[in-house]
């Protein structure tokens, strides 16, 4: 099954929705994040592809879409990948064999999946080791900006309060109670702390007979499962919701700049000039807010007729296309019409 | 150094850094240091340079600046300084973000040890910086990269001298661990303080460690098999070669079923991380390596060092093997030299310096530059044409450069081929002989060789291993039940 995780993951990726071009899956896993990337991502159901730890060149993408076309799984049409009926009984089997992943996630945690698993480390790495009373020590993260924010989380935490390492300690075993043990082994192998340099990606696969990327992928998903499971779990969700916010709760920092002077009531002509930017430039980062992070407040930046027109026209035409909506609205912009597309299909027309 | 002086130096020996007693050289480099006199020292890697100038800094007062060559080393610097206790330490690099680099310009002066890259002190606002703190020791480290006959040509090292006159010529230290007489003349002179300068020269000779070469005539595997199975651990093999490392560390743990990593720059930093802990603490024997390992790591029982390719010159060699038997109970350093490996290092030479016709081209278009790549062929052109270095001159200096590392390539085949004394043909390049000569010194010396130390058989490394994550979780956070 190992050699095959590779085409297996890549198939368990399509949906009924799907039908894309290698191109554009290529950007969707490099994480770019034009906005036309971005809405070819939620349109065909791809937001796990995002950001994704699956690193393939062009001639890669080629050769695998090629095996799974030639498996039956996919089908290509003028360019386009779709599903078959027997890809998608193999997505099923895959699954059935690897719950973990199961596991849908949205473009906006993307990055902080990866991050987390790195401030995850590093702070028990410094728990464990002040559970020893050990100061002396190599720290897991180098780069001195990560460090200080974790260092300000922690002290939020009330560090060095004793009890911390025993919370910390607790929150980490609820959770992994909730996996089948070879999961729990996986990810304790790879912690570091006092006495423990724990594994690398390499030795991990060895262990448990993976690939490389199957290990970064089901680290990566474990993660997103614990994100889901923060019930109990108050600093591992405190720590969440840091790196979340470290990482522009998923947006570019460019596009997290100009979010915030809009969301101080700054209009797009307005932060543009503040930013010394184009205004269409703010205007993507609006796209791209909308895509990625479910922005919703967008709707003050369409004139009230026009959104109300557009919203009459999809509701006709689902499909309707921006040319088809040009001749029916002077001087319409693309920006709103593809704002409001994104509304009607995310079923909200 | 005063009595007084003295007596402090030695108590924060004790105090501070846990020795009893200094190493050979390092008295003498701090006593410099503190009567206020330039000094330039060298002393064979592992002997602890770096204490030179941490601890007159403390007895000094104001800030020390250390140019340090490599972004990484610079980091293991200090974070080691850090874990140690020191927190009033920088680097200034370009790791940093703007706001970052800002926040700590802003606050220089309450920093008592500054990392700084060569490539840093270039910018002018840096300079400015550094010229309003109370700058008491300026430190260059890996001094040899000043001069154009040293290991690496680095155009910013070139310009340290300027750099150092616009600091008001502080108090200056230089180390080196590998720099022949031509080497430490240029140092000097760049940094102009050749006629007030200490030279603390210690030889380059380890005598504890044992110099073998084997010839392989394809056979290069099989040996670094045996090799590894006899030495035992801890030890590095070094290749030039990612792929390679990969391959030999895999086959290291297939065939001898002990735990082996590669260790180079397609690693992660956090696997990289992993990897210097796990060897640092035992629970990783052997490292598979490119030239990106070994600066930094502090590991006094290091037992060998393999090179399975040959190293362009004498200076990457003792390097490299210098990293071994720090606690000086023995080491072995293994060549595997076959016919014709030099090959490798001619062409990755060809690859560095600009020939003639790139040099022309540089120079009929240097506007051009800034847009090309920025690799060491562009920067050496750069810094002739930026130093107005007529083309012929230019053109000359890479020639006579080209000459010096066939020269230490031609002495490292020398190395591997002579029959006679190893020790002998480095020692020579060196301009030196060797002081003691034990037992056992080469391979050219005697045909059999017994081990210097005594090899440690290979410890269970699958104990643990498998204990229940619940265990690992409780010793993890040193928990009772």
């Amino acid at each position: 099954m190992t050699q095959m995780f590779e085409l297996n993951y890549i198939n368990s990726l399509f949906s009924q929705e799907t039908a894309v071009t290698i191109r554009q899956m290529e950007l969707i896993a490099e994480g770019k994040r034009t906005p036309s990337t971005l809405f070819t991502a939620e349109k065909n159901q791809l937001q796990t592809l995002f950001l994704s730890s699956l690193s393939l060149t062009t001639s890669e993408w080629n050769d695998r879409l090629k095996k799974l076309t030639d498996l039956g799984w996919l089908t290509e049409n003028e360019g386009r990948y779709q599903t078959t009926m027997q890809g998608q009984q193999a997505k099923k089997t895959f699954i059935s064999d690897y719950p973990v992943m199961d596991c849908s996630l949205d473009m906006s945690a993307a990055l902080t999946r990866k991050e987390f698993w790195h401030w995850f480390m590093f702070v028990t790495q410094i728990l464990s080791e002040f559970s020893y009373g050990n100061k002396e020590y190599m720290p897991y993260i180098s780069d001195r900006i990560s460090q200080n924010r974790i260092k300000q989380w922690l002290a939020e935490q009330g560090f060095p309060h004793k009890s911390l390492s025993l919370t910390w300690a607790r929150e980490i075993r609820a959770f992994l109670e909730t996996l089948p043990d070879a999961h729990c082994t996986f990810i304790v192998d790879q912690l570091i702390g006092h006495g423990y340099e724990g594994m690398t990606k390499r030795q991990t696969a060895e262990k448990y007979k993976m690939t490389p990327l199957e290990v970064l992928i089901t680290t990566e998903n474990l993660m997103v499962r614990l994100s889901q499971s923060f019930e109990k779990s108050v600093l591992l969700k405190s720590l969440w919701d840091s790196t979340h916010k470290n990482c522009h709760y998923g947006l570019s920092d460019s596009a997290y700049r100009s979010m915030t002077l809009l969301a101080k009531g700054n209009s797009i002509h307005k932060t543009a000039s503040v930013r010394k930017l184009k205004e269409n430039t703010v205007k993507e980062h609006v796209l791209e807010a909308v895509l990625i992070s479910k922005y919703d407040g967008y709707k003050s930046f369409i004139p009230e007729h026009i959104y109300n027109q557009l919203r009459e026209l999809f509701l006709n035409e689902p499909s309707l296309t921006y040319a088809q909506a040009q001749q029916d609205i002077h001087q319409l912009e693309f920006f709103w019409y593809r704002l409001v597309e994104i509304e009607r299909i995310r079923g909200n027309i | 150094m005063t009595n007084d002086r003295s007596i402090q130096a030695k108590k924060l020996l004790n105090d501070r850094f846990g020795f009893e007693n200094f190493r050979a050289g390092q008295e003498e480099a701090i006593s410099s240091v503190l009567e206020e006199r330039h000094a330039l020292v060298m002393l064979p890697t592992g002997t602890g340079k770096t204490l030179c100038y941490q601890l007159p800094s403390y007895l000094l007062g104001g800030s020390t600046v250390i140019i340090s060559p490599l972004l990484s080393l610079m980091e293991d610097q200090v974070e080691k300084m850090k874990s140690s206790g020191e927190k009033s330490v920088v680097a200034l690099n370009s790791f940093l973000s703007y706001s970052e680099k800002q926040t700590i310009l802003r606050n220089l002066s309450a920093y008592k040890f500054i990392f700084v890259s060569p490539e840093m002190l270039q910018q002018q606002g840096m300079i400015d910086q550094l010229k309003k703190i109370d700058l008491s020791l300026l430190v260059i480290d890996e001094a040899h990269c000043i001069s154009q006959w040293g290991m690496d040509f680095r155009a910013d090292y070139l310009k340290l001298g300027k750099v150092r006159h616009e600091l008001n010529n502080p108090l200056t230290l230089a180390l080196t661990a590998t720099a022949v007489e031509q080497v430490r003349k240029d140092i000097l002179s760049v940094l102009n303080i050749s006629s007030e300068v200490d030279q603390i020269i210690y030889p380059v000779d380890r005598p504890s460690i044992q110099l073998r070469v084997a010839e392989s005539v394809g056979d290069k595997k099989d040996q670094l098999l045996q090799a590894v199975s006899e030495f035992k651990g801890p030890g590095i093999v070094y290749f030039s070669s990612k792929k390679l490392a990969d391959e030999m560390a895999e086959l290291l743990r297939s065939q001898l079923g002990i735990p082996c990593e590669s260790y180079h720059s397609d690693l992660d930093k956090e696997d990289k991380r992993k990897i210097q802990s796990q060897f640092l603490s035992d629970t990783l024997p052997v490292i598979c390596a490119t030239s990106a390992f070994g600066m930094g790591i502090d590991k006094p029982d290091i037992r060998f060092i393999i090179h399975y390719h040959l190293p362009g010159s004498p200076e990457m060699y003792l390097q490299e093997i210098g990293r071994c038997s720090r606690d000086r109970k023995g080491g072995v350093a293994l060549l595997l030299y076959e016919n014709g490996d030099e090959a490798i290092q001619m062409r990755l030479q060809e690859n560095t310096l600009p020939d003639r016709d790139e040099l022309v081209y540089a120079y009929r278009h240097a506007d051009k530059l800034e847009s090309l790549k920025d690799d060491t062929k562009i920067n050496i052109s750069r810094h002739f044409i930026e130093q107005s270095i007529p083309f012929e001159q230019a053109a000359e200096i890479v020639e006579r450069y080209q000459t010096h590392k066939s020269v230490q390539l031609s002495t490292m085949v020398d190395y591997a081929r002579r029959k006679g004394c190893k020790r002998d043909v480095l020692l020579d390049y060196f301009a030196e002989k060797p002081e003691v000569r034990r037992n056992g010194c080469c391979s050219g010396c005697s045909r059999t060789l017994s081990l210097p130390y005594d090899p440690v058989e290979w410890p269970n490394f699958l104990q643990n291993s498998e204990d229940l994550w619940q265990d690992k979780l409780k010793f993890l956070f040193n928990l009772q039940s």
